[in-house]
């Protein structure tokens, strides 16, 4: 818990306007009643007159009315992979467990910021899926849901995030927390598919370092983590050409996010998923305050 | 190739250690479940073919280091003789040594013969092969001689000079009855030849016997021939062509000396030559002039009565002194007495013909008639012509034996209806020619017998005799016919009888019977048999070192110059034994310079695996054994650097496309996370 109250101080904001149900702490893509003037529109017939400035028809008898930024609550999505090879590891963690806690810290600061917090975990297929909502006791459910959740069976990433990018019919914060192990170009239509329903989309791609360095010396049978396919290679034969296949996959994905102004975080699983957090949070809260209300 | 460490091929196998440790480690695989299997696949795609390759260099670098390695340990010994083959030293080498006079040549920069430095090699080739057994087969004896210690070859009596001639056909035949005798498991012929024409006889139908007797081996049998053969030089040899003494003055008794002497220079030489002739000891210097490159010198001595004794003739030091010298002996000129049994006009003819100049006492005739054949001097008759009917019974077989002693018998047709003649010859009837169709001679032998050429290789006229009248002879199945009629009846029969011989001719040298009396067919032909008769009494003062044998084996016949080591066997020189003197000089074919075209050995040995070594002349003995483990150790190395840049280089791996963007590195574990996407 000590991670928690040390990010508690930070918030989990969002580079879009949202359109949430109730009064939060994020901008509205509506005109509201707060505090923070946004222009002058002049005045149609049926405005209400409680926002029609006097001042400005004294001095200009002209009728004006004067509108202020909305503050809305936040729908955030938290996808999470829990297909097989969420269970690989080189270290101490496996990726899952650094993606639970990942996935359980943000559930946790949303909720308490009174965001609505919605939970997928899929493999080929969806098995869980948590509606938004923010109620402390709803946290509980994620967080349950999140523990009892075990790494198995085959991914499909792309037809998840296709299907939820339909079903979701509010601007909402979708945080996607996987290895993306799967073709590139597929990926990338889905974070556009995304981005088209103006969903904020930010993903953590969970990398363990050996898969990067291949640092393997003597010949070794790969067993594939989902499929069982099994591969017996001479790792000083194939290195090379795998650290050049890796680095054309990560050189491709980014540049695709960035094109798709995706939230991408490259994580590498010997990291400390606090400061990897406190990192996303600081900079999205830097963007915001970069961007202006 | 020879090896100092043979042993040192057990480790062969150790070449294999790469591979086997290769395949080891490719079994000794550990197994780890991987989530980016995405990537793997690709990546094993793109590297398999290009990496197989490298694998499989890097392998057989590996391997063909530890093969150099092993290489060298075992110290290899190469050259040009042994060098250029590969496989084991072979269980039996014949050594085939051409020690005839032209291999005593040497070249204008080096006193070092042909034979010794073919020895040379030879000595050195041996210790290449340190297991094989060696048997020496020299051109002389030609008798296989098994060597024991094979390092000492070029001290053994058997390859010392000599002055004969090579018959190499003949050693090939000996070399093949040796293995066919003694049948070793492998086996090579070692040839050492300055590939003289005549000592190889290229034309002779020998070689196909050669060759077929090759094929017959149950073992292949390399044959390693070393050209000695060296362009023509200098050289100058000298030969006796003939050595005469004639009688000047009956009175006085005195004679003189002439000696026919052939020059042949090896390329155009003219000038002053000096030669020194010894006589007896005395050595006397002689200025003559060079002409042509084959020159013929004629030299005059006189001589005091009777006198007797020896010489030889010198030629100033050249390329090759086994050829300068020719040795002679001289004496009185051995008496002819020929005894014509017959009376008649032809007895004139016959008489003229066996001792045509009446001022020379060695030739001398007498004709008897038959009635006093029996009180014949047959101790001094070196021919006896017989012209008139058979003898009675006791001279019949005093003939007969005198014959078969070494005597020479002609006989002439007796006349009438012919029937029994002396020493079996059985005479046919006369028979008269037509008119105008006299009897021709058709066909006769001109190489041999005593219608052969003469020396300067002119025909007897044959054709020109025109006879009238013939009896033809016959004597049995052994007889030769060296002239015949037209019609195929003999003109002229000879049939050895013993240690001599029994002529028989068909006419009369009478005019009744035709020409022959004219003397151009009978006087040459007379003059024949009767130094063919004289050998009987006079044994030869001239022959050809390493062809000439005493004809009695027990004696024993020492040089007359002793301060040289010869051996009449193959030493030219002159010899005595019990006061009889015999000058040997080497063949007149060891002076001719052609040399067989080594192009052609294949062809004369054609089913053999056959290596020639041409340019072995200039080949260093030393230069044949020469340990090489230096380039094998090089070839080590060679292969290490190649295996080194072969794992470092990335020649052979997959090719990386462009980079779009700089490479994606993973962040130090210790560093914060900071801006990415």
């Amino acid at each position: 818990m000590g991670v928690i109250s040390r990010l508690s101080r930070l918030t989990v904001s969002v580079r879009l306007p949202m359109l949430g149900s109730v009064t939060g702490l994020h901008r509205s893509a509506t005109r509201g009643s707060s505090v923070e003037f946004a222009e002058y529109r002049k005045y149609a017939p049926g405005d209400d007159l409680k926002f029609l400035d006097w001042r400005v028809f004294a001095r200009t008898d002209r009728f004006y009315m004067k509108e202020f930024e909305a503050d809305t609550n936040l729908r955030c999505y938290v996808v999470l992979d829990t297909s097989a090879s969420m269970k690989f590891t080189s270290g101490d963690h496996t990726r899952f467990d650094y993606a639970r806690r990942v996935a359980g810290t943000l559930s946790h600061l949303l909720v308490h910021q009174g965001d609505a917090l919605g939970l997928v975990c899929f493999t080929d297929k969806t098995l869980h899926e948590l509606p938004p909502r923010r109620t402390p006791s709803h946290l509980r459910q994620v967080l349950d849901t999140l523990s009892e959740a075990k790494p198995q069976g085959e991914t499909n990433l792309v037809r998840t995030l296709h299907d939820l990018a339909e079903r979701i019919r509010q601007r909402s914060l979708v945080i996607i927390i996987s290895d993306l192990f799967t073709e590139v170009p597929n990926l990338l239509e889905c974070f556009k598919h995304l981005r088209f329903y103006k969903h904020d989309v930010a993903v953590f791609h969970l990398l363990d370092r050996q898969e990067f360095e291949f640092d393997f010396h003597r010949p070794v049978r790969f067993v594939d983590m989902e499929s069982g396919m099994d591969l017996i290679t001479d790792p000083a034969v194939v290195r090379d050409a795998y650290r050049q296949a890796v680095e054309d996959y990560l050189n491709t994905l980014r540049h695709g996010c960035r094109e798709f102004d995706i939230d991408y975080r490259l994580t590498y699983l010997d990291q400390s998923y606090e400061s990897v957090l406190t990192g996303f949070l600081l900079q999205r809260i830097k963007r915001l305050k970069g961007g202006g209300r | 190739m020879a090896y100092l460490q043979p042993w040192m091929w057990w480790a062969l196998p150790a070449v294999l250690l790469p591979i086997i440790i290769h395949l080891l480690n490719r079994l000794r695989y550990k197994t780890v479940h991987w989530a980016a299997m995405i990537f793997l696949l690709k990546a094993n795609r793109a590297a398999t073919r290009r990496a197989k390759i490298r694998q499989y260099l890097l392998l057989a670098c590996r391997a063909l280091l530890i093969l150099f390695l092993i290489w060298a340990m075992s110290r290899p010994l190469v050259g040009g003789w042994m060098g250029a083959a590969a496989g084991g030293a072979p269980e039996t080498v014949l050594i085939l040594l051409d020690r005839s006079a032209s291999m005593e040549a040497h070249r204008a920069d080096s006193p070092e013969s042909k034979r010794a430095h073919a020895l040379a090699l030879l000595s050195a080739a041996t210790k290449q092969s340190p297991g094989s057994h060696f048997v020496l087969i020299e051109n002389v004896l030609r008798q296989p001689l098994e060597i024991a210690d094979a390092s000492g070859l070029a001290s053994m009596q058997m390859a010392e000079a000599t002055d004969s001639a090579a018959d190499l056909p003949a050693m090939f035949r000996a070399a093949l009855d040796y293995l066919v005798k003694n049948k070793p498991g492998s086996a090579e012929l070692w040839v050492a030849s300055d590939l003289q024409a005549s000592n190889w006889r290229a034309e002779s139908a020998e070689w196909q016997d050669i060759d077929a007797r090759f094929g017959g081996l149950p073992e292949s049998v390399r044959v390693r021939v070393l050209d000695l053969s060296s362009p023509p030089g200098r050289n100058l040899s000298v030969s006796l062509k003939n050595a005469e003494v004639r009688v000047r003055d009956e009175k006085s008794g005195r004679a003189q000396l002439s000696l026919a002497l052939e020059l042949k220079a090896e390329s155009d030489r003219k000038g002053a030559l000096p030669i020194y002739v010894t006589r007896n000891g005395a050595r006397s210097e002689i200025d003559i002039t060079l002409n042509s490159n084959i020159q013929r010198q004629n030299l005059k001595f006189d001589l005091a009565k009777g006198e007797t004794g020896w010489g030889k003739v010198e030629l100033p030091a050249d390329e090759n002194p086994a050829d300068d010298t020719a040795y002679f002996v001289y004496g009185p000129p051995p008496s002819y007495r020929t005894i014509i049994v017959g009376d008649g006009p032809a007895m004139t003819r016959l008489k003229f013909a066996a001792a045509p100049d009446k001022t020379r006492s060695d030739r001398t005739a007498e004709v008897i008639p038959a009635s006093r054949a029996a009180g014949i001097d047959w101790k001094t008759a070196s021919l006896i012509v017989w012209t008139t009917a058979a003898p009675d019974e006791t001279t019949a077989k005093t003939l007969q034996a005198w014959v078969e002693s070494g005597g020479v018998l002609l006989c002439f047709p007796p006349g009438g209806e012919g029937g029994a003649g002396p020493a079996g010859i059985t005479w046919g009837a006369v028979e008269n020619a037509q008119s105008r169709a006299p009897f021709r001679v058709a066909a006769w032998d001109d190489l041999d017998g005593p219608l052969q050429r003469t020396d300067s290789g002119a025909s007897l006229p044959l054709a020109r005799l025109e006879l009238l009248r013939r009896q033809t002879p016959s004597a049995g199945d052994t007889a030769h016919a060296y002239g015949a009629f037209a019609d195929g009846r003999p003109f002229l029969l000879g049939r050895k009888t013993g240690a001599g011989s029994v002529f028989a001719l068909a006419a009369l040298p009478d005019a009744e019977w035709g020409n022959l009396g004219e003397g151009l067919v009978l006087l040459p032909a007379v003059q024949r048999l009767l130094a063919l008769g004289g050998q009987r009494l006079t044994p030869p003062s001239m022959a050809l070192a390493g062809d000439w044998k005493p004809s009695n084996p027990d004696e024993a016949w020492a040089p007359v110059e002793t301060d040289k080591r010869r051996d009449w066997r193959w030493h030219a020189g002159v010899y005595q034994s019990s006061g009889r003197m015999i000058a040997l000089n080497r063949p007149e074919s060891e002076d001719a310079p052609e040399t067989l075209d080594r192009s052609r050995l294949p062809d004369l040995l054609h089913g053999v695996n056959l290596t020639v070594m041409a340019g072995a002349l200039e080949l260093k003995a030393d230069r044949l054994q020469s340990e090489i483990w230096p380039i094998m150790l090089v070839g080590t190395m060679l292969f290490m650097c190649l295996e080194m840049l072969l794992a470092t280089s990335k020649a052979l791996l997959p090719t990386r496309p462009g980079a779009v963007s700089p490479p994606v590195r993973p962040p130090a574990k210790s560093q914060p996370v900071g801006a990415r996407a």
